[in-house]
């Protein structure tokens, strides 16, 4: 059996700070990490690698930093990782990066299942795994919160909106996972240091097929023109008092506002 | 000319905001009908124009080629969808066949000075907005605000070659529809004890509001379901009042509610993130504020009945 993660390496939004003169997010400065969702993946893979004996490769997309990302998912599980090098600043186009984790796991086929994270912690979309799934058509489920791996597939729980949903899966398939579905393990840095860099392939785009000048277009295409802090509401009306006053002042408000009951 | 946009409408699903969202495109809006009241959904929104193009819920393979086949179709310039974990899978297949730029959880469209699709959606954990310019001949968007449960359904089964078939669907208790709550009143790790929830629902009876709570409380001290949690990891809401206690204001849950009409924020930390986001604040304890709250409600209830 043989299992690709996808990993990210994403800035980590508790220590990114916004520039107090243009309000513009800070990101060159702000520390870096594995996206929180693909180390729940990456726990799902290190058990299926356990358990069922399957091989685990991890795939990646993003700077030469993104190497030592790649390097602390192979401290929980995997023989060996492949970093696609991109031109990256800030968030890359969902549909760019689809299409070269696509092109990297060309290169492992046959391979039976692709677990990643439901979401990335910077770009938030959602759209990646549905994306690859399309581009190698294959099925694909969201929010997986339960996965039982069976000969040739898998049972599999998944939470939507509304409903607890289960499916029968046949390999190969995406899979990405809801944060439910298990608790991942904490690996050390001296675990991490200890994984040798000759684990680690960087490969360009072009190595593995990608017409480079599509991509640059394709990213042109859905770019992000500008970032300002989210917010922006007046400065609050502060009540003050004791806590009688500040009741009567906040009911005065609400009235004014037309917002009570 | 300019190409029409098109509205995804599934039975109760409430798609008035997607609709005003492209009000200012300047764009026909047609709807896109997924199942028997689809129609209906439509009209509410005021949309006259409706392509159903299933009768019955369908997988979301399915409904992706469905709604590839009518995009090329009407030649549609943008499809929107409703930011729900259904439609998400839905929206990424349609992308890739339609070979469109896509984005979910837009919060805002416009056209720029060339004409081209601009939106605005939240990145970076929520402490950023951040615009997108859209330069493919198709878009394909998620909006948040017009998920719903209920209407986004799929099939019983799916995936006619057997590679994924739905073996089975339990629906989720739903006591609390946060979405379509006019008011809401949160919590967070100012609250002491489980024990202490009374106090908070007797607030939002008297105020007519659903309770809702932070991850923490949800997540890992399990006072209260997940469905009733707000922020990244929950719902999305924006209810006419958002009353906010004992919340410190992380961004994580900030993203969840900050496009609510009217946020109140009550917290004994005066530093707290969460008076950056407040219409009015009040520094103190919730233990004191809430039940002397309570109590001029009532008041005024029986003064004004």
């Amino acid at each position: 059996m043989r299992v690709l993660t996808f990993v990210k390496h994403v800035p980590d939004t508790t220590g990114l700070a916004l520039d107090p003169v243009t309000g513009q997010p800070m990101l060159a400065a702000a520390p870096t990490k594995i996206s929180d969702y693909d180390r729940h993946a990456m726990e799902e893979a290190a058990r299926l690698g356990q358990e069922r004996g399957a091989e685990v490769v991890v795939l990646g997309v993003g700077p030469p930093e993104a190497a030592r990302t790649l390097k602390e998912a192979l401290a929980v599980g995997g023989s060996e990782a492949l970093l696609v090098a991109a031109p990256v600043d800030g968030l890359v186009d969902p549909g760019a990066t689809a299409r070269l984790l696509a092109a990297a796991v060309r290169r492992y086929e046959p391979f039976d299942v692709v677990l990643c994270g439901d979401v990335s912690e910077d770009g938030y979309h959602g759209l990646v795994p549905g994306m690859v799934a399309a581009l190698l058509g294959v099925p694909h489920v969201a929010g997986v919160t339960r996965l039982e791996a069976e000969d040739g597939g898998a049972q599999v729980t998944r939470t939507a909106e509304d409903a607890v949903e289960t499916y029968r899966i046949r390999w190969p398939a995406v899979l990405s996972v809801s944060r439910a579905i298990n608790r991942p393990r904490f690996v050390t840095a001296v675990q991490v240091m200890k994984v040798p860099m000759s684990r680690v392939s960087v490969y360009k785009p072009g190595d593995l097929g990608v017409d480079e000048a599509e991509l640059a277009a394709e990213r042109q295409a859905t770019r992000i023109v500008g970032l300002r802090a989210a917010g922006g509401r007046p400065a609050a009306e502060m009540l003050t008092g004791s806590p009688e006053e500040m009741v009567d002042g906040l009911l005065a408000a609400l009235a004014r506002r037309e917002v009570l009951p | 000319v300019s190409r029409p946009a098109a509205v995804v409408t599934a039975p109760g699903l409430d798609v008035r905001r997607a609709v005003a969202a492209i009000g200012g495109l300047g764009a026909d809006v047609v709807a896109f009908g997924f199942g028997q009241g689809a129609v209906e959904a439509a009209d509410a929104a005021g949309i006259q124009q409706v392509d159903v193009l299933a009768e019955e819920p369908v997988a979301g393979e399915v409904a992706a080629r469905l709604l590839a086949g009518a995009a090329r179709g009407r030649d549609v310039e943008l499809l929107v969808l409703p930011a729900a974990v259904r439609w998400t899978e839905v929206a990424a297949a349609l992308a890739v066949d339609l070979d469109a730029a896509c984005l979910t959880d837009v919060t805002a469209l416009r056209r720029g000075d060339d004409g081209h699709l601009m939106a605005d959606r939240y990145c970076y954990g929520g402490l950023v907005t951040g615009t997108y310019a859209l330069q493919r001949p198709r878009t394909v968007l998620t909006m948040a605000g017009i998920s719903n449960g209920d209407g986004v359904d799929a099939a019983p089964a799916v995936g006619g070659d057997g590679v994924k078939v739905l073996t089975g669907r339990v629906p989720l208790e739903q006591t609390a529809d946060l979405g379509a709550a006019r008011r809401i009143v949160a919590v967070g790790r100012g609250l002491r004890d489980a024990g202490d929830l009374p106090m908070v629902e007797e607030l939002a009876d008297a105020l007519g509001a659903a309770v809702a709570c932070t991850r923490p409380l949800a997540e890992d001290l399990g006072w209260l379901p997940k469905e009733r949690q707000v922020g990244l990891t929950g719902h999305t809401v924006r209810p006419e009042l958002y009353l906010a206690l004992g919340i410190s204001g992380q961004v994580q849950h900030v993203v969840g509610m900050r496009d609510s009409d009217v946020v109140v924020a009550v917290n004994t930390n005066p530093a707290a993130p969460i008076f950056e986001v407040a219409d009015i604040g009040a520094v103190g304890d919730l233990y004191e504020i809430v039940p002397r709250l309570v109590d001029a409600l009532v008041r005024r209830v029986s003064a004004h009945p």
